[in-house]
């Protein structure tokens, strides 16, 4: 893609505000929960309904960071690895670990922090397509996870470009705490996704207009009650996994960093 | 009409790194068919990809000269910009595909071009015909042969009608038969449709035959340009034949066994002096298998089968693709369970497998045949550089495993093995993709092996090794012996039988040919 | 591709399906509903079925939303202790402390929280089986195939995704039996999750480095961008914000700012796809036409949505079933119609829709 230089600072600055729109979308996607909490919505009819709406600002604000993937250079090997290590992250999550965990953030946080937060929104997006797509997992929560994933991806980048100046070791290590952290805000996040779906006055399930408070007490037991065991094991597996395989899996990846932005130099001979 | 031309192109990956190509001027006339040679990491896959521009637009570099194809520069040009002039296709089958259904991937060379629908609904149909793959068009490309799977591939890169075609050691991952049909399709469309042909090979006994015009390169140069038979003279990988007669001086170099045929003398050798009858074994048994057979469900893959490894011997395991080959070895590497008869290991038997890249995992060559050692708790007392002398890579011993060329992969992983210290070798196709090189050091590490009183059992399609290593051939098929005994006994008369055998019976190799003159 | 024998519906016509049904469970929220849309998306799957290994995974999706919704009710059931009859009464076990909400685990069940959790909980379970259904029968390739030629790039990252599984699990099991090789058959476990991981990964990196050159060289890349990329750039930054503001106002109760922001953003969003699209010349190899009976089938859903809309807004009893005890939820034939109009996509393969079957509907068919 050209892109005529003068042209280049407007157009940093819009990135920048379709970033943060994306971001608020995102936001408003999964927290309208607490959004119903204040008094002011109490006795709205549409609180049953407001998921069904989510589901389809989260399927807008993916589209739209979709659509955002051409306006970059983007060359083929992008493609291809983006592709391949969709591929990987999608058959690990079909692997269960022994705790019911799953493993399949650490290959994104590595990836993410070999190739800088870009790549890593956009492994998010894709990795979570592709394992759809493999697990026929394709439905209105499919936005959701891509949007979460998304934003580990490019937190990972960033805590991966913040500790590129540190040694390997230290980097792995902060990657691991970042992914022992994550797994517990992944799964929190989903969480916040499917825990509306039921409505049935329960004292740990969402009811509209309950006051702030009292939603995220009722949020916070539901999350420790049906997702903190399955979190924890996930989060102690990418720690390990990153810890033990994240020097060598950094390495291979960095060998071939150049190839995804390929530089030419002409000479004459 | 010249329709590829290379002027003084030079090139690195690295800007002042090792250089890939230097000062290389080619001029390639429309319709002919070039074949490239030279040992791995000579160049010619920078070579072959400079023609199209993936070197430099795609892998990045330092590039000087000028590559001009149909009349454009890759200067200006971008790959995508000569989809109509150069087609490209690779050595790897499971790295060219984009779509999971063969038909839908062939189209995705003329999608990207944006030709209309029934355009392109044409062009698929008759790519198809050309390459003779219809019956494989609803198919996943996971699903497919190595060989289908290549054709399928040349059909996607001669989808948008180019004019050369260049092929990167396309048979080199695959089965003589897959190897047949693919070079078989490329001649095919060299000779029909009059594509010019860019190919590098190793198969030089199927390939040279239908070389207009051979070069053969030297760390990124090129050394010889000119008629097949003139350039591969000399040159150490080329057929027995070839090579039989540039040591005897024959005035006419031949490349086939048919011409070979036609220009021996045979008053030339005397092949009466061969020992009537050599011995099949005489060494003590190390492993021996008695009515062996594996199943799959209800399918009988393999046995009954009887077979007694001895020290110093190196048996060759032939036969065609599925016919148990892989199987026995395993059987007897103890890998798969067998569900019947017996297999007595005095022994440890060590299994090479046919991917070296499975083996990879450490940072350097010297550190991956280390921790075979420590994986099986043995001390180093120098077997690590036994090993990397025996296979000739001790000068690459401080290099990434990955950064190897394909022969050099496959000897590393021999050493990999081999290191733990197992009598019994047992190595799977180990010389699929070899240049010849790898293949002569391969060859003497074996011979030194079984010298030391180990043996060796390979797996392989390549009837010229059986030939010049093996103390005994055994023919498989269907899962049975079908033919058991030394190299001349069984490869005489047999459809497998290796050049020099079908020119001078019952002569096996060069070396006894050239032992034979009077 | 539909190259099978059977006629298929379009892969557009059964995504009509699929958000008609789940729409109808979730207006339509009564057992008996639930129980008539769970059976019609059996009957789907089982008619039109795709040929994959992916199809098989519609009963294993459902089962485990199954199992999702009965720990739903079980927590709230557990923890919920309201003032109306009780059912029975379990032993109380123990109060979460405060950080946890200081809920009460055990005690008084309450009958109608329990069959009220119930019903929330199985409508959920038929919203998933749709979906389920929807991957089950759809041809995952012809969906990425349908993708707008803007978002083309991530689709294609998806359809190599896919493409790259069966090599990613073969080089897996490849290696596998390397590390047994290695020791001559001896397991060892010291760092074997390293001898496993590592080889897959470098071999996936390499054959991506392989296929970029093999798509390069078959024509793959950007074309330059014209003036219209700007326009798409404010269409999708004015497009989100538009949606921004509609959800709010639909939080806050101001339905008409929430419907004309919501139509103006999608609207926005859609022209950025429709004119990003325009810019790229690609084209799409055999394209499968719309058939009759996918506009039946689109037509249908749409009518048993409308249907349903229309009976709840009219305060239907039967929508709005919440039991106190055991009893037979009441039920409207009117609903009942409306939800078996869902079959739709099952009537095409009756022998009277023979003729109109997909394959003789390509042009051109395959000689």
């Amino acid at each position: 893609m050209t892109r005529t230089p003068s042209s280049a600072a407007t157009s940093r600055l819009q990135v920048a505000i379709l970033y943060g729109l994306i971001a608020i979308i995102a936001i408003l996607a999964f927290g309208w929960p607490f959004l119903f909490a204040s008094q002011a919505a109490a006795g709205s009819e549409h609180s049953g309904d407001a998921w069904l709406w989510s589901a389809l600002l989260g399927a807008v604000a993916a589209c739209v960071m979709t659509l955002e993937i051409r306006r970059g250079t983007i060359v083929s090997a992008q493609i291809a690895v983006l592709g391949v290590l969709s591929a990987c992250i999608g058959i690990l999550r079909i692997v269960t670990l022994p705790g019911g965990g799953n493993s399949l953030y650490f290959l994104l946080i590595l990836a993410a922090a070999a190739f800088g937060p870009r790549f890593g929104v956009l492994l998010g997006l894709t990795a979570m397509a592709a394992s759809a797509v493999i697990t026929a997992g394709v439905g209105p929560w499919l936005p959701f996870q891509m949007l979460a994933f998304a934003f580990m991806g490019w937190c990972a980048g960033i805590v991966g470009a913040a500790t590129a100046r540190l040694s390997t070791r230290v980097q792995v290590g902060c990657l691991a705490a970042f992914g022992w952290c994550f797994a517990f805000v992944f799964g929190a996040l989903m969480n916040l996704w499917s825990w509306p779906l039921i409505q049935d006055g329960g004292a740990t399930s969402y009811a509209p207009a309950l006051g702030i408070a009292a939603t995220a007490r009722h949020y916070w037991a539901y999350y420790v009650a049906t997702s903190f065991a399955w979190d924890a094991s996930g989060a102690l597996a990418n720690f390990v996994l990153i810890m033990l395989l994240g020097g060598p899996i950094l390495a291979a990846l960095r060998r071939h960093a150049a190839r995804l932005r390929p530089a030419v130099i002409w000479t004459q001979p | 009409m010249s329709i590829l031309e290379y002027h003084n192109v030079g090139f690195r990956f690295d800007a002042g790194g090792a250089i890939a190509l230097h000062n290389v001027s080619l001029e390639i006339t429309d319709g002919e068919f070039v074949l490239v040679i030279g040992s791995s990491g000579s160049g010619k896959s920078t070579l072959l990809r400079a023609a199209n521009g993936i070197v430099p637009h795609t892998t990045g570099g330092e590039f000087s000269g000028e590559v001009t194809v149909a009349d454009r520069s890759t200067r200006f040009h971008k790959p995508r910009e000569l989809i109509d002039a150069v087609g490209f296709v690779h050595q790897d089958p499971e790295a060219q595909f984009v779509v999971d259904q063969v038909e839908a991937d062939i189209a995705f060379a003329l999608e990207n071009l944006g030709l209309t629908a029934t355009a392109m609904r044409r062009r698929v149909e008759e790519v198809l015909d050309a390459l003779g793959i219809a019956h494989l068009r609803d198919r996943s490309p996971a699903t497919l042969s190595g060989g289908e799977r290549q054709r399928v591939a040349i059909a996607g890169a001669v989808a948008a009608a180019p004019r050369v075609l260049v092929c990167d050691e396309p048979t080199s991952q695959l089965d003589p038969q897959g190897a047949e049909d693919v070079l078989g399709a490329i001649a095919r469309l060299n000779a029909d449709l009059g594509t010019t042909i860019l190919i590098a090979e190793h198969r030089l006994d199927r390939c040279a035959p239908l070389a207009d015009r051979a070069i053969i390169m030297q760390a990124g140069s090129v050394i010889t340009d000119a008629a097949p038979g003139r350039a591969l003279a000399d040159y150490p990988g080329a057929p027995p034949v070839t090579q039989l007669a540039h040591a005897c001086a024959w005035p006419k170099i031949p490349l086939t066994v048919k011409e070979a045929r036609g220009l021996i003398d045979y008053r030339a050798f005397d092949v009466a002096q061969l020992p009537a009858h050599e011995p099949v074994s005489q060494g003590t048994p190390l492993i021996e298998a008695r009515a062996v057979t594996v199943q799959y469900g209800a399918r009988r893959v393999l046995g009954p089968c009887d077979l007694t490894i001895a020290q110093g011997e190196i048996i060759a395991v032939i036969g065609r693709n599925g016919a148990g080959k892989s199987t026995l070895l395993r059987a007897i590497a103890g890998l798969i369970s067998y569900d019947r008869g017996e297999i007595n290991r005095t022994v440890a038997a060590a299994y090479i497998p046919q991917d070296p890249n499975s083996l990879f995992s450490a940072p350097t060559a010297r550190e991956e045949i280390a921790h075979t050692l420590r994986l099986l708790r043995i001390r180093d007392t120098g077997q690590t550089d036994t090993w990397l002398d025996r296979l000739g890579i001790a000068e690459l011993a401080h290099r990434h495993p990955r950064s190897l060329s394909g022969g050099e992969r496959q000897r590393l992983a021999i050493a990999t093995v081999a290191v733990g210290g197992a009598p019994v070798l047992l190595a799977d196709e180990p010389t699929r993709g070899m240049d010849a090189q790898s293949r002569r050091a391969l060859e003497r590490a074996f011979t030194e092996h079984t010298a030391s009183g180990g043996a060796v059992v390979l797996a392989t399609h390549d009837v010229e090794l059986a030939a010049r290593v093996a103390t005994r051939v055994i023919v498989i098929g269907d899962g049975e012996i079908v033919a058991d005994g030394t190299a001349r006994s069984v490869l005489e008369g047999s459809l497998f039988a290796p050049q020099i055998l079908r020119v001078i019976p019952p002569l096996l190799t060069v070396d006894e040919a050239l032992a034979a003159r009077r | 591709m539909s190259q099978t024998a059977a006629p298929h519906p379009h892969t557009i016509a059964l995504c009509g399906w699929a958000i008609g049904a789940a729409v109808c469970v979730h207006i339509a929220a009564n057992p008996v509903y639930t129980t008539i849309v769970l059976l019609v998306a059996v009957i789907i799957v089982e008619v039109h079925r795709s040929a994959t290994l992916v199809a098989k995974a519609f009963p294993i999706i459902v089962f485990i939303s199954a199992i999702f919704a009965l720990l739903r009710v079980a927590l709230t059931a557990l923890t919920t202790h309201g003032v109306g009859r009780a059912w029975f009464t379990l032993p109380e076990l123990f109060t979460l402390p405060r950080w946890l909400g200081s809920i009460r685990i055990g005690g008084r069940v309450e009958l109608a929280t329990v069959l009220h959790s119930m019903t929330e909980a199985y409508a959920i379970v038929g919203f998933i089986a749709v979906f389920a259904a929807w991957n089950a029968t759809v041809s995952h390739h012809e969906v990425l195939r349908m993708v707008p030629r803007a978002l083309h790039d991530a689709a294609l990252v998806v359809a190599i995704a896919v493409a790259f599984v069966p090599s990613a699990v073969n080089s897996f099991n490849a290696i596998r039996e390397a590390e047994r090789a290695r020791t001559g058959g001896r397991a060892v476990r010291r760092g074997r999750l390293r001898r496993t991981v590592i080889p897959v990964v470098e071999s996936a990196m390499e054959r991506a480095i392989l296929l970029s050159e093999s798509m390069d060289s078959r024509g793959y890349g950007h074309q330059a961008v014209g003036d219209g990329e700007r326009l798409v750039a404010w269409l999708c930054t004015g497009g989100l914000a538009a949606v921004g503001v509609a959800f709010v106002a639909f939080v806050s109760r101001a339905e008409f700012v929430a419907t004309v922001a919501g139509v103006l953003g999608i609207a926005a969003v859609a022209a950025a796809i429709t004119i990003a699209s325009r810019q790229s010349d690609r084209t799409r190899y055999r394209p499968v036409p719309m058939q009759r009976f996918d506009y039946v089938i689109v037509a249908c859903s749409f009518a048993s949505v409308a249907t349903v809309a229309v009976i709840a807004s009219a305060s239907d009893a039967s929508m709005q079933w919440s039991p106190n005890r055991f009893e037979f939820p009441p039920v409207n034939p009117l609903v009942v119609f409306a939800l078996v109009l869902l079959l739709a996509p099952v009537s095409i393969s009756l022998p009277s829709h023979g003729k109109s079957s997909r394959q003789t509907a390509l042009p051109g068919a395959t000689p």
